[in-house]
């Protein structure tokens, strides 16, 4: 094993993480934070904290992007909502290929998004905007046992004793530096036991949108030949890379994920693609809810409301036959 | 009326709509296009004025702003886009007749 150089500084690599200082050392004083927070709590210095701490700034770290993941999920049921209305302007100028229309075009397109508050761009930013932020935290993870061990300088709030106490810290009898090959047997097993959790997790997360956020409609049999694939081909990728990293990296990733397949799990039950199992739950389920809320304010449900309305208009039917009335002006029978 | 430097401008914007912008896939959050209002600006009012509509015009395009219709103003003002301002316009659903002539011209 390489342990005189960071390899992550070298090369290309080592500009990208150089300009993502800032979020690096932000993000070692959260950590720093959270460890002194757990210590005054009462917990071992070099044990369970440093674990916490990690755990916690995953927290931290999913809690900030959230919002503009909130975000962009609204833009998106939002451009949905809008699908009808544009698919009117693009009717209208079917075939119509001179500049002049295909301008008109474009303007009352844009029209749309201004009114409705829809960014036709601007949707995929929170996704790129995460890639480096968890770059970053899988930098400083990586590069602790090198400041320990003096081969790198300190970053941020770990200077080199923050760091030994950090690569001193054992959980489930690991220590938090070691990796799959430098550790004994129980670290191997523990260490085992954390990369299929980590599978497990990014399997069920994908199984679970594949399962129940896809429309039927939509899939051919390439894709869902596709979609098999990758159900297999990620966690398995992480099975090799798993092995190579340090344990602390392994509590990172299994807290990320868990976060993310949680965030999955929210994201399919409120905003499903439409035509999907999911969408079709959320309109049973919306409509309950109503209904329960109807009963708690002691009005009648949709469904008699629905019933009261057609006995009124079976009735109408009845008393006025099926022609239908031509609507009067109110103040005709008084003008004279 | 645009000069020698304004000349430049559009052909270096040209270049940029045929060479690059071409190859990429549309991300504009306004209409028109950042190229072509810059373009229309230099047309009308030349390179220095013009130019800061259009750098004011790329600082406004980015994330998290609204999107929606931004046509070159008729006066020019820097701060046509506030509605105290009395170059401000109401977006037009309809291109202005005097804009087709100079663009056929």
């Amino acid at each position: 094993m390489n342990t005189d150089n960071f390899l992550l500084d070298a090369g290309i690599w080592g500009f990208v993480y150089k300009i993502l200082t800032p979020i690096e050392w932000l993000m070692t004083q959260i950590m720093w934070l959270f460890h002194k927070l757990f210590t005054l709590l009462g917990m071992p210095e070099h044990g369970l904290s440093w674990a916490l701490a990690i755990i916690f700034l995953v927290i931290v770290v999913q809690a900030c992007v959230f919002p503009l993941y909130y975000k962009s999920m609204k833009g998106m049921r939002a451009m949905q909502a809008m699908q009808p209305k544009m698919a009117k302007i693009q009717n209208k100028y079917k075939g119509k290929n001179d500049p002049a229309s295909k301008e008109a075009m474009q303007r009352e397109m844009m029209k749309l998004y201004q009114d409705n508050h829809a960014n036709p761009a601007g949707s995929c930013l929170p996704m790129l905007l995460q890639g480096p932020v968890f770059m970053c935290m899988f930098y400083v993870l990586s590069a602790i046992p090198y400041i320990a061990r003096g081969k790198r300088s300190p970053l941020g709030a770990f200077d080199v004793e923050t760091a030994q106490s950090f690569s001193q810290s054992t959980y489930f009898g690991v220590k938090i530096t070691d990796t799959f090959t430098s550790s004994g047997t129980t670290g191997k097993i523990v260490i085992g036991i954390f990369v299929a959790l980590m599978c497990a997790c990014l399997w069920y997360m994908q199984y679970y949108s594949m399962r129940h956020n896809t429309a039927p409609a939509t899939v051919n049999r390439q894709s869902a030949m596709m979609q098999k694939a990758m159900l297999w081909i990620f966690p398995i990728m992480y099975i090799f890379s798993g092995v190579a990293m340090p344990f602390a990296v392994l509590i990172y990733w299994l807290a990320n994920n868990i976060c993310n397949l949680l965030r999955t799990m929210w994201q399919v039950r409120e905003f499903p693609t439409p035509g999907s199992p999911a969408a079709e739950a959320k309109v049973i389920r919306d409509h309950d809810n109503e209904n329960k809320k109807r009963a708690r304010e002691g009005k009648p449900s949709l469904e008699e409301e629905e019933l009261e309305r057609a006995k009124s208009e079976a009735e109408a039917r009845v008393s006025q036959g099926f022609q239908r009335q031509q609507p009067k002006r109110k103040n005709r029978n008084k003008k004279k | 009326m645009t000069g020698y430097v304004g000349r430049v401008m559009i052909r270096c914007i040209r270049w940029y709509q045929r060479r690059i912008s071409a190859n990429i896939p549309p991300s504009c959050h306004y209409y028109p296009s950042c190229s072509n209002y810059a373009l229309e600006a230099v047309q009308r009012f030349g390179a220095f004025r013009g130019g800061m509509l259009a750098a004011l015009r790329l600082l406004r395009c980015r994330p998290w702003s609204p999107c929606g219709i931004d046509d070159v103003p008729q006066r020019f003002s820097l701060f046509y886009r506030f509605s105290w301002s009395k170059a401000h316009e109401e977006p037009r659903l309809t291109p202005l007749p005097s804009h087709r002539k100079e663009q056929a011209a």
